[in-house]
Formats: structure tokens, sequence, C-alpha cells
């Protein structure tokens, strides 16, 4: 017999932006205490409002309304040791192990689902708000040999947010066996890049005072930037639940590639050379290259900017086995594309008039700055179990190893992601008559990772003379700890 | 139900003990921004300008100095004493040339770091009106050497026809400190060889040597990139940009500022090759003051006659119209060699220099083709087991190897050297 309702689910996410859940590449690692105390492997199971991200086919099968309340308490403590020359020369990175900045992240989410009953087919739908991507990262770890100011406080600033408000909906095709569901919408990307460029010295190498302005530590002039905007794209995922047995499932889904058009405002600095020798002698005019390529100054400029993400397509697939009426065991792989996603090309959008007062190095400074990398496609794996202890007790965990997409080689502390990442998670949930208490803590480890050497990458086929990766040791890890309640009506 | 509890309660201490560990701030010992410490004090011309007295007046009496005194120097006169270093600057390089490369920055961290003693570090002018003096006396560029080194008196004739207007009929005397006196004078600098080295790049490491072998006032030496064996081992050296200067045509040299290697010969010439003699010869270079009017001609018969002259700025080259080397003029060169120096020094002083600490420093890219120098004077300290350590330096992709793209790096290196071989005595 058909299901004659129609089921309208309408989840609801206060999502803070700065989610903590920063996971392989730019993803998150999952959402809900539930899934994550499996290791993420819930693509057969998505048996919560969870199923919006892991795979919405399985709305279908949730009977009853859920409202749910969560906690996410997140510290990841990213390691880098810079190990950074030019030839046999330092350019002015610390030395020494660097942490980045730390912070206890906090993001209290609310969200529930419940059903309006409508005669008519058998479908159900509903809204979505999830944060499929988020990128968080901090630090300090250089000071110009060439220029007394220091950079500002954050000197590398990553916080990358994308927010999916999607329609969802899922339907049955064999009765109890087979459901398929989408999550169509739009994405809303937040970006807030901040980082600093060692710049070649733009003077001619012929000029007869090249040797005076562009010798060491001056063939390198550092610069800052920092842009902070936001886009908008569509966003699509679909997936597909089988269950040939009432004990066995099979789930899939898929997300698909879609490029944001970020634009906002960004603010420059210039560091330029001290050379007060030089240009105590030279300085006959504040416009001329002399005064602007010695005298210590920090010239700055505020402008709009503009860069397109391209964020990848995600296939994933999973199984889920109810071994016993206690024990329920899943297992899922994904498959993700991160070599579509290139980095970031800033376009800046300068006013006429000259950052200095000269015009004669206005080119130079008006120079639009990548950050681009070389990233390749990632496999993840994860396994998770759930036991019924009793009636009251629930206990789960999981376990998942999730490759790096960025290349040895091509490593920069602002999009961390070194090495292998094994996860491991535990979780408890209390399950009373009406409500359910979740709990999960989740610990990842980063294997180390060593680059060396500096690598200039191409940003749309073209390089900038810029080092874009940044040599050293990277080994990180991050705790994460979920609260969750459930109220079930 | 008790054990259930039990359980559950024991689940939740280790869930929530995780939590609390893994959110321990781990940013403590970050490195941070070096914080800028004590500095040293860099006087300027303005108050320590000292003259270079010269026999001609072909350059401006007045050479300066620049000096840097360390963090903590006491400027009201009293406070201890420091040992000292001489940096002499290349080619057409004045007092300003090691600190625009920042050698007061580098010595406020060395000192700070303790990787140095705090030490007085005097910089001057090297340039004559040819571009470089080489820190020799001549009668074309002036008694350069004689100026920074030796206190000295000397006479000098009055033109002919002027005598009536000066005593002792036409017979001038001078009397001057060299520079290295009047800094022992106002500064409080220790009168010792074990406390005073020098160094340079390029020009300015030829000096150095010099100095060593021709005075007993130092006591550790060093020199980037250097012209320190002229034939560079028979074939090289200066006999290499000899021939590149004089490939074409001899007579039509390119004299101008911008041939930089040909502006050095020219120097190297009126340091070590003016004209003294009271007779037109061939094979002669010359420069008008404020002109650039050439002439050359070839004498084989030129001698050593160093009559007193008052001269010209006339100066002989090594090679002759037909881009032969000219023997001769090649041998006076030759002279100022620094093996030659070595065997023609004062016994004591060439024994000190055997033991003395020589730092050689060394790049594939040097300029003039002081590397086949250097490698050369390498061979030449090795043959006769001198004391001596060397250091290359490569460049990059972006910066060749030259001792100006470097210096920054190089200075570190050079402060360490002195530093580490200005022992006390007592």
């Amino acid at each position: 017999m058909k299901r004659a309702t129609v089921t309208i689910l309408c989840l609801i996410f206060t999502v803070s932006l700065a989610l903590p859940a920063w996971g392989g590449g730019m993803g998150i690692w999952g959402v809900g205490a539930k899934a994550k105390g499996m290791g993420g492997a819930y693509r057969a199971v998505a048996n919560d409002w969870s199923a919006a991200y892991y795979n919405p086919a399985g709305l279908f099968y949730v009977t009853d309304n859920q409202l749910t309340f969560n906690e996410v308490i997140t510290n990841y403590q990213a390691k880098f040791s810079p190990s950074v020359a030019y030839g046999d020369y330092k350019v002015g990175f610390y030395e020494g192990e660097i942490y980045n900045r730390y912070e206890i992240l906090t993001n209290p989410t609310l969200g529930g689902y419940f059903k309006l009953p409508v005669k008519g087919t058998d479908f159900v739908t509903g809204l979505a708000i999830f944060q499929p991507y988020d990128m968080n990262m901090s630090w300090q770890m250089f000071q110009s040999l060439n220029n007394s100011f220091g950079l500002p406080g954050q000197q590398i600033e990553h916080n990358f947010d994308a927010v999916a408000i999607n329609w969802i909906g899922a339907f049955e095709l064999m009765e109890n066996k087979l459901s398929l569901g989408w999550s169509v919408g739009f994405l809303k990307a937040d970006l807030v890049y901040g980082g600093f460029f060692l710049r070649p010295n733009p003077i001619d190498p012929e000029a007869s005072y090249y040797d005076h302005v562009a010798s060491r530590p001056n063939d390198l002039i550092t610069q800052w930037q920092r842009s902070d905007g936001e886009g908008f794209a569509p966003n699509l995922r679909a997936g597909i639940m089988f269950k040939p047995t009432p004990r066995f499932s099979l789930g899939a889904s898929a997300a698909l590639k879609t490029t944001v058009t970020v634009d906002g405002d960004a603010l420059l600095y210039y560091y330029m050379p001290d050379i007060p020798d030089f240009y105590n002698v030279n300085d006959i005019y504040q416009d001329s290259i002399f005064t602007i390529m010695s005298s210590g100054s920090r010239y700055q400029t505020e402008t709009t900017f503009e860069t397109e993400i391209t964020l990848p397509t995600q296939l994933a697939a999973g199984v889920a086995y109810q071994v016993t009426d206690k024990l329920l065991v899943a297992g899922d792989m994904e498959y993700t594309m991160w070599s579509d996603f290139k980095g970031y090309k800033f376009e800046y959008k300068f006013a006429a008039d000259p950052i200095t007062r000269s015009t004669a190095l206005d080119e130079w400074f008006k120079q639009n700055l990548s950050v681009p990398v070389n990233w390749k496609n990632t496999i993840k794996g994860s396994v998770g179990l759930e036991y019924l202890h009793t009636d009251v007790i629930t206990l789960r965990t999981g376990y998942s190893a999730d490759q790096s997409p960025v290349e040895v080689g091509t490593m920069n502390p602002s999009f961390f992601d070194p090495g292998l990442k094994h996860s491991f998670s535990l979780g408890l949930g209390l399950n009373f008559e009406n409500v359910t208490l979740d709990f999960a803590t989740q610990y990842i480890k980063f294997d180390e990772c060593t680059e060396s050497g500096n690598v200039y990458l191409e940003s749309d086929g073209q390089t900038d003379d810029i080092v874009d990766n940044i040599a050293g040791v990277y080994s990180g890890s991050v705790w994460e700890s979920i609260v969750q309640i459930t109220v079930r009506f | 139900m008790m054990k259930s509890g039990y359980t559950l309660t024991g689940l939740l201490v280790v869930l929530l003990t995780l939590g609390v560990i893994g959110c321990t701030d781990k940013t403590g010992d970050n490195p941070t921004r070096a914080e800028v410490g004590e500095q040293g004090l860099v006087t300027n011309q303005s108050n320590h300008t000292f003259s270079i007295f010269f026999s001609t007046a072909k350059d401006p009496g007045f050479k300066p100095i620049r000096v840097y005194l360390p963090p903590g120097y006491d400027l009201s006169g009293g406070g201890i004493r420091y040992p000292s270093l001489y940096l002499l600057p290349p080619f057409r390089s004045d007092e300003l040339y090691y600190f625009e490369h920042g050698l007061a920055a580098v010595a406020d961290r060395l000192i700070a770091e303790g990787k140095i003693e705090p030490m007085i570090i005097v910089t001057l002018d090297g340039r004559s009106h040819l571009g470089g003096s080489f820190y020799t006396n001549s009668a074309c560029q002036g008694n350069h050497f004689t100026a920074l080194f030796t206190d000295t008196s000397f006479q000098e004739y009055a033109a002919p026809g002027t005598e009536s207007l000066y005593p002792d009929g036409g017979v001038l005397m001078y009397e001057a400190e060299a520079t290295i006196t009047r800094i022992d004078d106002i500064f409080r600098t220790f009168d010792d060889p074990s406390r005073r080295a020098i160094g340079g790049v390029g020009m300015g490491g030829y000096g150095a040597f010099r100095a060593v072998l021709q005075t007993d006032l130092f006591g550790s030496v060093s020199a980037v990139n250097a012209p320190l064996d002229f034939d560079g081992n028979g074939s090289g050296g200066f006999l290499t940009l000899l021939d590149e200067v004089f490939i074409n045509d001899f007579g039509a040299i390119d004299t101008a500022e911008g041939d930089l290697e040909a502006s050095l010969i020219l120097s190297a010439s009126a340091a070590f090759t003016p004209h003294i003699a009271a007779f037109d010869i061939d094979s002669l270079y010359q420069d008008v003051f404020g002109q650039r009017t050439f002439t050359f001609s070839v004498d084989d018969t030129l001698t050593d006659d160093f009559r007193s002259f008052k001269a010209e700025y006339n100066i002989h080259l090594p090679y002759d119209s037909a881009g032969a080397r000219h023997d001769y003029i090649w041998d006076l060169w030759m002279e100022n060699n620094i093996a030659n120096l070595y065997a023609v020094a004062d016994p004591a002083i060439a024994a000190d220099f055997m033991t003395m600490n020589k730092l050689l420093v060394s790049s594939s890219d040097a300029v003039f083709h002081y590397g086949e120098q250097m490698t050369a004077f390498t061979g030449f300290l090795g043959s006769n087991s001198m004391t001596y350590q060397t250091q290359t330096f490569n460049g990059t992709d972006r910066l060749s190897a030259t001792a100006n793209h470097y210096l920054y790096d190089l200075l570190e290196d050079i402060l360490i050297f002195h530093s580490n071989n200005l022992n006390p005595t007592n």
C-alpha cells in the first residue's frame, strides 16, 4: 500500500560561520553526534536529520518527528616547523615549532524535522541548511628581514565557510527496499584570506643602483593582503538507499562540482626595503624610485577583489549490516575530486591613482596576487559500529582514514592538510522515552609530512614569480567533542 | 542498574577527559617577532671626517669615514676599550657600502646573540677619480695607503717658478697622521695588532692583504672575491680580464664609466703603473682631468726612472696596441701581487703572515674573474703551509653569487671570524 502522505521535513540549523569541523581539503568531517561517533560511516544508515548531508535517500525511512540541539567543541592543533631558504639563505621565517592560533571553537546547532500528513504521493520533502565546507587556519611565522614594520597579528588567516541551503526530498521506488533522495539549493560562501607574499624586487637588474637596493635581503619585498568577501553558487546532492534485506542496507550519494565567485574588500600592505644610508644620500624627491625602494615605508591601499572558487564533485557509498539486534556495523568510502579546486586568484580593482606618490612602479604595486594549489583527488574510508549496550545506553566507535589532497612539494600552512589523516571516535548515546542524549569525541591525527624546496605554481597557466609552497615539517591533530540532545515527538 | 550507572559514569568521565586534554593551549612556546635590541651608534661623516692627503690634487682632499660603535659605548669619554675591525670597500664604493648592506643591523644582532665580541668597525671611501685606489700609493691617484696606515711626513717641490711663494725655497713639508692613528686617538680602541683586524670585498680585500703585508697593525685578515693573485696561476685573473677589455681594438677601449671592466683596468693601472718618468713615452694613456682624451702608442724602452716628478694623469697599460701583453708594465703590476709583497716583506711581518688567521670567501660568479684569483691564491697559501680558511657561497636562480648581492649574509661570517681572532695579548 502506498503511503498516502506527503511528509514535509523542515530541517532547521543555526550554523555559526565558524563551524569548527574542517576536514579533508576544505571539507568537513561530517555532522551529527551519532554519525561522528561511528567515524562518519553513515551513508547506509542515515536515519536522522544528518541524512541531509550523508544521504538524502535515508530521509524516507525516518518515522518520527525530531527536534535536536547540538553543541560542537573543537580545538585543532596544527604544528609547523618552517625550514624555508631561497638558495642557501634565510628569508625571515621563524625557527622552531609553531602552533596555529589557539582557539576553542564552539558551534551550537538547533535542528529538527516534523511531518505534516498530507494526502498525496509517496515522497518526503523539506528544507536543510548545513555547512559542507570549512577551513579555519591562522598563523604567525614571519618577520621581514628588511623592514621594521611587523606584519598584522594574524599573518596568515584563512577562513572559508560554505553553507548550503537546500530543498531536500526523498521518495520510495520499491517499498521498504529502495529510495532516492535529493538535496538541491544554493551555497553561500564566505572567504577571509590574509597572507604574505615574498615578491621579487622589481628594479631592473641593469640599473646602476640595482646592487644598492636589490641585493640581499632586499631582493625580496614583503607584501601582505587580506581579502574578505562572499558569494553564491548552486548546490546539488543526490542519494540512493537500497535495503536488500531488513538487516542489510547500501547507500550512495553524490555532490556535484560547483563554482562560486567571491567578491568583497581587500586591504594590501607593501613593506619596502629599509636602506637608510642609501635613502639619506639619494632622497631627492619623495616620489623617486630611490625613495620608494629604500625608505623602509609601509604603503597601504584598500580596494575590492574577486576570485572564483571551484568546489569538487564528491562520490560516496556505504554499507551497513545489523549483525545482531544490538550490533550494527557500517562502512563508507568517499571519493572527492579535489583536483578541481585551484586555490585563489585575487583580481583587484585598483583605483586609477598610484598607490605611492610615484607612477614609476605602479604596475608592480597593482599586480594581482594568487594562492594557487595543485591538489589531487582523494579517497576516504570509514568504518563504524553501534552497540545497544542496554535499552538506555548505546555505544559507538569508528575509524576513518582520509587522504590529503595536497601534493607533496606544494604545501602551504594556509591550506593545512598534510599527510594521511587518521580519525578515531568514541560515542555514547543515552536513550530515554522521548529524549536521546548523544556524546561523541573524535581525535584526528595528521601524519607528519616534510616539505622541502621552493615551488612556483601556475594560476590560469601563468606563474607570478612568487614561491607558493612553504618548506618545513607539518603535523597536527584535531580534538572534537559533540553533545547532542534530541527530542522525539 | 547499578552496574549500568557505573558504566555510564565511567564512559562520561572518559569522554570529558579526552575532550579537556584535546583543548590545551600549545602556543605558549611559539617563536615570536624578535625584539629590537640595543643598537650601536653609527657616526657619520659630519662628525668624523678624515683627510687623506694626496701628493697631487687629483682627488678631493677629504675622504669620509664611517664608524660603528657597539651598543654600550660610552660617548662621555669613559668606559672600556674595544677591539677594532677595518672593512675596506670594493671598486667604486664608499664608506656607506657596508652599511647599505646591513652592517649595523647585523653587528647589533650578533652582539646581542653573543656570537661576536662588541667591536668598533671602521669603513671608508676607497674610490679614486678613476673608480678605485687599490689602497696603494700612486703618483696618479694619491697616497691612499700611507694616508690610511702610516703616520708620515713628506716633502714636495713647488711648481717651477713659484718657489718664492713658499718657505724653505719651494720645498713643501707635510705631516699627516694615518687614519688608523686618528681612529685610535678619537675612539677607545686597542693599539695592539692582536685586537685589530682588517678585511675587504674585492679591491678592498686586496687592500686588506696589502695592509697586513706592509704593516704590523693587524692580527687577522679576510677577503671576499678579491684580486689576490693577479695572473691566476699564470694565465688567468687579470690577464683574462685584460683580454676581454682589449679584445677588439686596443685603441678603441671604451673608457666610459659605464664600462666597469675597462674602468677597473684603468684604475689598477693608475694604482700600479702610473707614469712617473719625466719624458714622453709610448704605451701611455693620458687622461686629462675632467676630460676624456686618450692616446696610445707603444714604447719598449720604458725604464724605471723614478725621478721625483709631479705627475699628471698619465698611466701605463699592460697591453700594447697589438693586443699583446706589455711585459715590462705587467711585471710592474706583478710587483704589487700579494705573493710578491709577501716575498719582499719585512721578515717579521712575513713570519706573522704565515700564521695569521686568514679567511677567504669566494663564489663562482665573482666579478672581474676574481674567482680565478682566489683559487690561485688559495693554492699559494696551501703550498706555503700558511694558516687560512676558505668559504664559498652560492647564488640563486634570481640573484647571481656576487659579493654585492650576498654581503648581508657574508657579513655574519666575516664578523664572527674576526671576533674569534681578536684575541687579547694579555
